[in-house]
């Protein structure tokens, strides 16, 4: 393993996706997201508003395969209220900070 | 941590914490990516990978690429990029890197769904008059993995190879053959353009 700390010469990609609603993914195109971004060692965080009703047709599945994709890339979901999107943020970057590949 | 089976498929991974680990933190949080492609064991970059690679200085080469290597136009046929650098200390070892889009080639489908094509390149010097004067014949097969194809996506195939070049080289024509339909494609370049782009360190392993 290498620690994240040790200069490479190859960027590590990482997406945060900032959302305010509901994204229809099924389980599957959400395990083969994840596999996409794995292999491309892009790590996935999400952070969306928290929400006391969740809409759509199948809420559950579509909150569950979206947090499947980041659980799987070794990111995290962040449900907040708008005025923690900063602290939401400070996270990710501190996450990033302890990251390791692998060789 | 290096992966015991280069099998070129798709691996889960799963961390465990130790009881000691365990023991001392009363909270924590673990995120890591749950699986992985050995990439290493492709030898290019996946979906794409090598079979019966052979690599000659000088052989005989047949008559089509005797042509095609020693006339005074580029055959075109097949449209490829390719790029050469030298490295630090040598002016003779030069290394191209190459990519050729999948739809330039001809696959053939194999029992397993897998795709299959089969390659010549051809790296000939040739003197300040236009002389040859040695070449490197590559000729492999390129296995293209179709169900690694939705997460890797239908990339070019890339292959890199270091060559050493004859002395009083000026330029090196680089070729590609498609080996099903003989198609060829062909890319000049000048030694001293070669040599003036940013070099790689001479590493003897």
């Amino acid at each position: 393993m290498e620690k994240s700390g040790t200069r490479t010469d190859e960027a590590l990609p990482v997406i945060v996706l900032l959302y305010d609603g509901s994204i229809d993914v099924s389980k599957d195109d959400a395990d083969l997201m994840a596999k996409k971004l794995l292999y491309r060692r892009a790590i996935f965080y999400q952070i969306g508003n928290r929400r006391d009703e969740p809409k759509g047709l199948h809420p559950e599945e579509e909150h569950s395969s979206l947090q499947s994709i980041s659980r799987q890339t070794g990111g995290r979901v962040y449900s907040i209220r708008r005025e923690d999107y900063l602290k939401a943020m400070n996270s990710v970057i501190s996450g990033l900070h302890f990251r390791y590949t692998k060789a | 941590m290096t992966p015991r089976n280069l099998d070129r498929q798709w691996h889960q991974l799963r961390v465990q914490l130790t009881e000691a680990t365990l023991h001392k933190h009363t909270s924590f949080r673990v995120n890591y990516g749950n699986g992985y492609l050995a990439v290493g064991s492709f030898d290019s970059v996946p979906p794409y990978s090598l079979l019966n690679f052979r690599r000659t200085t000088n052989s005989n080469l047949d008559t089509l690429l005797d042509h095609v290597l020693d006339g005074p136009t580029l055959s075109r046929d097949i449209l490829f990029d390719v790029n050469g650098h030298g490295f630090i200390g040598s002016d003779h070892l030069v290394k191209f890197g190459l990519r050729l889009p999948s739809d330039q080639l001809t696959w053939g489908k194999l029992e397993n769904g897998d795709r299959r094509s089969e390659i010549s390149i051809v790296f000939a010097s040739y003197s300040e008059e236009g002389k040859r004067l040695g070449h490197e014949l590559v000729q492999f097969e390129i296995i293209r993995d179709e169900a690694l194809l939705p997460i890797t996506g239908d990339g070019p195939f890339s292959k890199s190879e270091t060559v050493i070049l004859p002395e009083n080289t000026s330029r090196v024509r680089v070729a590609i053959r498609d080996v099903a339909t003989g198609k060829v494609g062909c890319q000049d370049f000048s030694l001293r353009e070669i040599l003036s782009a940013p070099r790689e360190s001479n590493v003897i392993r």
